[in-house]
């Protein structure tokens, strides 16, 4: 059967259906959302997480304004059911010296460098990839110090496929779609920059379970141990509205 | 507005993986020119739509193509396995005889035995247009053969 009618097949002479393609782009109304609509948008996005670590700056320092805190902790907020999987270290003083001089950045006495390495897996076991695809991930981090003195600030993308490289959460890996290349770090003034990993993410067939992964070791070097950087990270749609956002804890 | 680059990338796209589209839509949905015509059309034509977000484009293609056709002949309500398709096949094509084969396969299995053995794609370029690992490719492709085995047996005997 299959030979007879694969040799069928290849003979029927399909139609040329480009005209008809043709006339129905030409017929679509324009894109509604211009490059600069989108500049707009991200520079929006952007506003709003700086507003986001603001407040979240206030709870670490203890304020009672943790019920208006509109960065949820992993597993609560409208998209429950995320996980999240972070690690952060502070090094010894005299590994950050020794850092800041390697790095040539600038060297006032007890400067911090955190976090080493961070994991951020936005995770959701009932999302299909269908409807994870297309959404984007932001990591972000925001020195708070900057305002008050100079701030060394780098972060170096190191986007990374930790498939096989969490508990086991990836059996049945049926898929792994190629990663993009992160953007360069976008400044956001005051001593903030985020990476965008668009379009990154696994998807495994058993249960349609969906991992988005974002690796990166932002090297952010604080003059003040008592504040250090905000690193977080937010999910957005494809029209940058804000979907879900988390802080990552600081390991201290 | 879709600019004359991405314009020139989806006609090229077109050309390269068209007619295999029509074909493969057109055996899926039982030789049913209509159906094949429609999906592959505004397939394309979603495309176009959707060009910067979309990474791998003959995959993407292919997939809108299987969903748009499926989704025809659901809103038509008439599943070209449960009617008879004399009148609306083709001349040169007995679809009707896979038609009635392929009535206990699955959706992905008719796709992929459509794809791998009647358009003889090799396996990794059925798991990518399906967006399904070719070990799914396989297991698909074996429940299939078996299933249209033991049907053609069936029939045989019958």
């Amino acid at each position: 059967v299959s030979s007879k009618e694969s040799k069928d097949l290849r003979q029927v002479r399909p139609p040329d259906l480009w005209p008809e393609i043709d006339r129905r782009i030409t017929a679509q109304r324009p894109a509604p959302m211009r490059n600069g609509a989108r500049v707009a948008v991200r520079f929006g996005v952007a506003a709003l997480f700086v507003a986001a670590a603001v407040v979240a700056a206030i709870v670490l320092h203890g304020s009672s304004s943790a019920s208006k805190d509109p960065v949820p902790p992993a597993g609560q907020g409208p998209l429950q059911g995320f996980q999240l999987h972070a690690k952060t270290w502070v090094v010894q003083e005299k590994d950050a010296r020794a850092l800041i001089k390697r790095e040539g950045g600038p060297g006032p006495r007890h400067w911090v460098f955190l976090p080493k390495h961070v994991e951020v897996v936005v995770a959701r076991l009932d999302w299909t990839p269908q409807q994870l695809n297309g959404k984007r991930l932001l990591v972000v981090v925001i020195d708070q110090a900057s305002q008050s003195a100079s701030t060394y600030i780098q972060v170096v993308p190191r986007i990374a496929v930790i498939a096989l490289g969490w508990a086991g959460a990836y059996d049945n890996l049926d898929e792994t779609y190629a990663w993009l290349a992160p953007t360069a770090p976008v400044d956001l003034g005051g001593g903030g920059s985020y990476l965008d990993v668009t379009g990154a993410y696994l998807r495994t067939s058993a249960g349609g379970r969906v991992w988005m992964v974002a690796s990166f070791s932002p090297r952010t070097i604080s003059p003040n141990p008592s504040e250090p950087p905000i690193v977080g990270a937010i999910l957005v749609d494809q029209n940058d509205h804000v979907l879900w956002a988390i802080q990552v804890p600081q390991d201290r | 507005m879709l600019n004359e680059v991405a314009r020139a990338r989806l006609e090229y796209a077109y050309r390269e993986v068209g007619d295999d589209m029509w074909r493969a839509i057109l055996a899926w949905s039982g030789g049913r020119r209509d159906v094949a015509d429609e999906a592959v059309a505004e397939a394309f034509s979603q495309a176009a739509r959707r060009m910067g977000d979309i990474r791998e484009l003959h995959p993407w293609l292919f997939k809108a193509a299987f969903r748009i056709a499926a989704g025809e002949l659901q809103r038509r309500s008439k599943s070209v396995f449960l009617d008879d398709v004399e009148g609306e096949t083709t001349d040169d094509l007995t679809m009707a005889d896979f038609s009635d084969l392929a009535r206990s396969l699955s959706p992905t299995q008719r796709r992929a035995f459509v794809l791998r053995d009647l358009l003889g794609y090799p396996t990794p370029d059925v798991a990518e247009l399906l967006g399904i690992s070719q070990v799914a490719v396989r297991v698909h492709l074996h429940g299939a053969r078996k299933r249209l085995r033991v049907d053609l047996e069936q029939e045989a005997l019958s």
